[in-house]
């Protein structure tokens, strides 16, 4: 076959490679941990709403009179890692400003309500969300082209889960990747929404706004894998911290992911995959015929194989082989990139899976210093 | 002559065409889902004069269009409409016809069991008795008899006078 299959075998998301690693929320059922290198894809990473608040787009303006005067909530600037945390901060903004008691939840399509008592002034609640000192209407997804009046509740417009997600990773050394990977469940469409935006980016220290950092790209949707690979490393000079960013305000509430990889892709230097490729679709699934006829069926999930055959690998890339197979066995998974070049692919993505060696490899020797190898990958679920 | 094919439709306003919420349908959403097209059947009586057709949706206030939270990354204009027709790509001035009108949306999420407002719009409208555009309505009609639902079950099950191109999330 054309081209060369590349393994992700040093998965830098890795505590016992990472010296740091932080993210911007995460529910305690589902940590990051969850999504580092050589877990299980279906456990996932699972956001638990970002708020960041920044001075000078935090105000709303309110009223408690008729006619007023303007009162003005203030969220308090800072990083919300929950959105417990976030309402807290809106509640306490409100009721320092205000003379009644104020209530703000999330309601079940993740659309902030605000709810005032009615106590204070003359009992009334209105939001000026069309005046210009209303700052943090995009924050809570509020209108700012009507104001909100005639109610003591009102519930925003616009879903809001977070201002974004973020997983920072330090590396402690300079690193430059040539591979970037996202995934979740195999058998699903990915659960980030098209209209998401993602960026990976990297910079030689840690700064408290990621703005403007040394290097950053902008990774693309797919339903499969979100992904950046090439051939050279990504930036032009190697940095120490990387992070990945995501705004998207997903209808599911939060953002998940099932495992991360971030990584240079290593490939043996002589050896070349032949053809035939060989994929076999595996279906799990038992199906029975009763005494009638009909079939039934037991249905499991739906995974495949990947068989590759070597030639002419050269000592030294054998002894590669032999080394990482020693470190994944058949027990850990890894992933690897079938067709960066897309000979054999319509795109780049569908040709990286995230699998487990489902054979021990096979060497032979070709002739004397030259090996071939045949190896197996079972996908991983 | 036989009446063959007999359509309904709700009357766009004389004025405000560019702003009003009058030409509105409200859908329940029943699944997270991408919306990437929403196509409608729209009459025009008699050529109407207007720029540009588009769709926005709104947020649900109190069962009302709230905010506005996407608009069609696409419009027709009233000269594509007629050139649609003609087959020629001639204009035809004066002519009426059904025409159904896909909307491009760059990817707007729909949020499970929320209500969403999908609004008609169209600036430069000035009609006139009797040019005039209608939004053609699913009901009554031979296969919606009984009315129509408010729920927007799946994209490829819902009264044709509206429907969607997108995917489930």
């Amino acid at each position: 076959m054309t081209g060369t299959v590349k393994f992700l075998f040093d998965n830098w998301l890795d505590l016992e490679i990472l010296a740091n690693s932080d993210v911007s929320s995460e529910q305690s059922a589902f940590p990051i941990e969850n999504a580092y290198n050589a877990n299980r894809r279906s456990k996932e990473w699972r956001s638990n709403g970002y708020f960041r608040v920044n001075a000078g787009a935090n105000d709303i303006v309110f009223r408690e009179e008729i006619g007023g005067p303007d009162l003005v909530a203030s969220i308090a600037p800072g990083h919300y890692n929950s959105t417990t945390a976030f309402i807290a901060a809106v509640k306490a903004a409100f009721d320092a400003a205000g003379a009644s008691t104020y209530t703000i939840s999330h309601n079940g399509n993740y659309r902030f309500v605000f709810t005032s008592n009615g106590v204070g002034g003359d009992g009334i609640f209105e939001m000026l969300t069309t005046d210009a000192g209303s700052t943090g209407v995009g924050l809570l997804g509020l209108d700012d082209e009507t104001d909100y009046t005639g109610a003591l509740t009102y519930t925003a417009d616009e879903m809001k889960i977070h201002t974004s997600e973020w997983i920072l990773w330090d590396m402690a050394i300079e690193s430059n990747p040539n591979f970037f990977g996202l995934i979740q469940e195999r058998n699903k469409p990915i659960n980030i929404t098209p209209s998401a935006v993602m960026t990976l980016k990297g910079n030689p220290t840690n700064p408290a706004d990621w703005s403007s950092p040394f290097f950053e790209t902008t990774l693309e949707y797919n339903e499969q894998i979100i992904t950046k690979v090439q051939e050279l490393v990504f930036a032009n000079q190697a940095t120490r911290y990387w992070r990945f960013e995501i705004t998207d305000q997903n209808p599911i509430g939060y953002i998940k992911a099932g495992a991360f990889g971030l990584g240079v892709l290593y490939f043996p230097v002589d050896g070349k995959p032949q053809f035939p490729y060989q994929l076999t679709p595996v279906d799990r699934s038992t199906t029975v015929t009763s005494e009638g006829g009909q079939t039934f069926s037991d249905v499991l999930e739906k995974t495949a194989t990947h068989r590759f055959t070597y030639r002419f690998m050269s000592i030294q890339d054998k002894e590669d082989m032999e080394f990482n197979f020693d470190r994944f066995g058949t027990s850990k998974p890894f992933f690897v990139v079938i067709d960066q070049f897309e000979h054999i692919h319509s795109l780049v993505n569908r040709s990286i899976k995230y699998v487990k060696f489902a054979d021990e490899p096979v060497f032979t020797i070709e002739t004397p210093g030259k090996y071939n190898m045949s190896v197996n990958l079972r996908e991983e679920l | 002559m036989t009446d063959i094919y007999r359509v309904w439709g709700a009357v766009a306003p004389d004025t405000g065409f560019d702003t009003s919420t009058e030409l509105c349908d409200s859908k329940i959403s029943k699944s997270n889902q991408i919306i990437t097209m929403a196509r409608i059947w729209v009459i025009g009586i008699a050529d109407p004069v207007f720029t540009n057709l588009f769709m926005r949706v709104f947020s649900n206030r109190n069962g009302q269009p709230g905010k506005v939270l996407a608009q069609s990354s696409s419009v027709v204009t009233r000269t594509e409409m007629v050139d649609f027709l003609t087959q020629t790509g001639q204009y035809s001035a004066g002519c009426s016809y059904v025409m159904g009108i896909p909307f491009a949306f760059d990817n707007f999420n729909l949020k499970q069991d929320e209500t969403y407002h999908f609004v008609l719009n169209a600036n430069g409208y000035a009609p006139s008795e009797p040019a005039h555009l209608e939004w053609m309505k699913a009901y009554p009609d031979p296969p919606y008899r009984e009315g129509t639902t408010v729920n927007l079950v799946s994209q490829s099950k819902n009264p044709y006078a509206l429907i969607f191109q997108g995917a489930e999330i």
